[in-house]
């Protein structure tokens, strides 16, 4: 497991087509430890999903510096989209196979997907799954490779609420049986509230960070919708620039 | 159901039908009933005739395919993903596909002799635009989020061809070999009546000749069969294979 160090003096991107150019990020700096679920929460537009690229590689044209764990080797990274990005003509189980690395340890298949109750459609292609299937392969992928590092770029959105709810708690359980670093991105404060070690708020455009929030909820407690809801009114009572930002 | 089944069977009878009536009719040798073509085609095959200019066109088929596949798939990549490359080529390949075939033909021969090679590279130069501009399209509209789902997974560069690039090139690269096979089927004949001394096109520029229409009947029937064979053996199968996870 890995700590990430996130440095990121300026993120632009180039006026191109109608688009005109923005600065995203600007001086957005902070660090997760090692082990520790971190919840990046913002307003849509405030680049949490472009920071999530440029944390995974797929962005590099920005300033600063993105340090992952020991320098000498490149960090497995398990990446949850926002949309469930799965290859179409591989069925539910080769999809999950997919992020395997050749002669590196992973998880075992057959658990991973029964504990996301995903054992009965295994041998099913995506375009016959449900939307919170979908999503939920999609996290048995990044589960898998026993990553140093778990991005998640709200990949419970465009659920309904009971299906979001069932399959968070699936991701709070898978975690907390093998707790990775990971650094979520929400605008649910409820959800990163019920899901984060720890919260991180970002403003709007361009994006840096406003506060940090430690959740002080016990993991058993999470589930009691009162405790979260008592947790997220003193946060707001506390820290009013947030109330206004979300 | 079972009649729609049997439909293009009665089909064809109907037009066997229709083609006895008329020769009946008409009673010329320019149109011979459809007995005597059958006789004309067997004859052709126990002498070897048939067989072996068919083995040869085949021969040419096989290789001029596969190499414009091959060549033109790798450009079209190429030009799919470099847009100053494309921007570059983009002319030299619209110069190409309007290039009447009988033109590259009679240029191939002029420069590189009545050679084997030449009338390869005749019909590779026909197909290969062809080719070039479906898999540059298909290329084009990768889905990026895949790709990126694949670069972030620090996937290998084959893994990713084979499980991610592959598939969404698959209908494009079929598309490209069914519309080439046909092509392909049309210029080699007239490459092999121009600068060959063997093949169904030079067989059938020399029944023309004499004015033999039941022999180049009895080709053209061969030739209706065996593509029919290709699509039936080869190509659907294929087809039916890559699209197993649709719906």
């Amino acid at each position: 497991m890995t700590g990430i160090r996130i440095d990121v003096r300026s993120k632009l991107f180039k006026a191109e087509g109608k688009a005109k150019k923005h600065l995203a990020i600007k001086d957005l700096e902070f660090s997760v430890a090692s082990g520790e679920f971190s919840c990046l929460v913002g307003p849509s537009g405030c680049g949490k999903t472009t920071l999530l690229n440029i944390v995974a590689g797929l962005d590099r044209h920005f300033e600063g510096r993105i340090a992952i764990g020991a320098q000498h080797k490149r960090p497995l990274i398990g990446y949850v989209f926002q949309e469930p990005r799965l290859l179409p003509w591989r069925t539910v189980r080769q999809n999950v196979e997919f992020a395997l690395q050749p002669g590196r340890p992973h998880e075992a298949i057959d658990e991973l997907l029964s504990a996301l109750g995903l054992e009965h459609v295994q041998q099913v292609y995506p375009e016959r799954l449900s939307l919170g299937m979908s999503r939920r392969v999609a996290l048995a992928r990044a589960f898998v490779i026993r990553p140093d590092l778990l991005l998640m770029d709200e990949p419970f959105v465009s659920l309904d609420a009971p299906t979001a709810r069932k399959v968070r708690t699936l991701l709070a359980e898978v975690w907390n049986k093998r707790p990775h670093t990971v650094l979520f991105v929400t605008h649910n404060v409820r959800e990163a509230i019920m899901l984060a070690d720890r919260l991180v708020f970002l403003s709007y455009a361009p994006g840096t960070v406003i506060g940090e929030v430690p959740v002080s909820i016990a993991r058993c407690d999470r589930n009691r919708e009162e405790a979260i809801e008592e947790f997220r009114q003193n946060l707001l009572s506390e820290h009013p620039e947030i109330g206004e930002l979300l | 159901m079972a009649f729609q089944r049997l439909l293009p069977l009665v089909s064809l009878i109907c037009l066997i039908a229709l083609w006895q009536i008329t020769a009946t009719v008409l009673q010329s040798s320019l149109l011979p009933a459809p007995i005597k073509v059958i006789q004309v085609l067997l004859d052709a095959t126990v002498s070897g005739d048939l067989p072996y200019n068919l083995g040869v066109t085949l021969a040419r088929l096989t290789a001029s395919f596969f190499l414009a596949m091959l060549l033109g798939s790798a450009l079209g990549i190429l030009l799919g993903r470099h847009r100053t490359l494309d921007q570059f080529f983009d002319s030299w390949i619209i110069v190409l596909l309007n290039i009447p075939a009988l033109v590259t033909i009679i240029l191939c021969f002029v420069w590189f002799g009545l050679v084997e090679s030449a009338a390869i590279l005749a019909v590779v130069v026909n197909k290969l635009p062809n080719v070039v501009v479906t898999i540059r399209e298909g290329t084009r509209v990768l889905d990026r989020n895949l790709l990126e789902m694949a670069q972030s997974y620090n996937i290998s560069r084959y893994k990713t061809f084979r499980h991610v690039i592959w598939p969404q090139l698959y209908p494009f690269v079929m598309t490209a070999a069914r519309t080439g096979l046909a092509l392909i089927w049309k210029i080699i004949l007239v490459v092999e009546m121009l600068g060959r001394s063997n093949g169904m096109g030079y067989q059938l520029h020399l029944y023309f000749q004499l004015f033999d229409v039941a022999s180049i009947l009895a080709y053209t029937i061969t030739f209706i069969v065996i593509i029919q064979l290709i699509e039936l053996l080869i190509l659907k199968p294929l087809d039916k294979h890559a699209r197993r996870w649709r719906r």
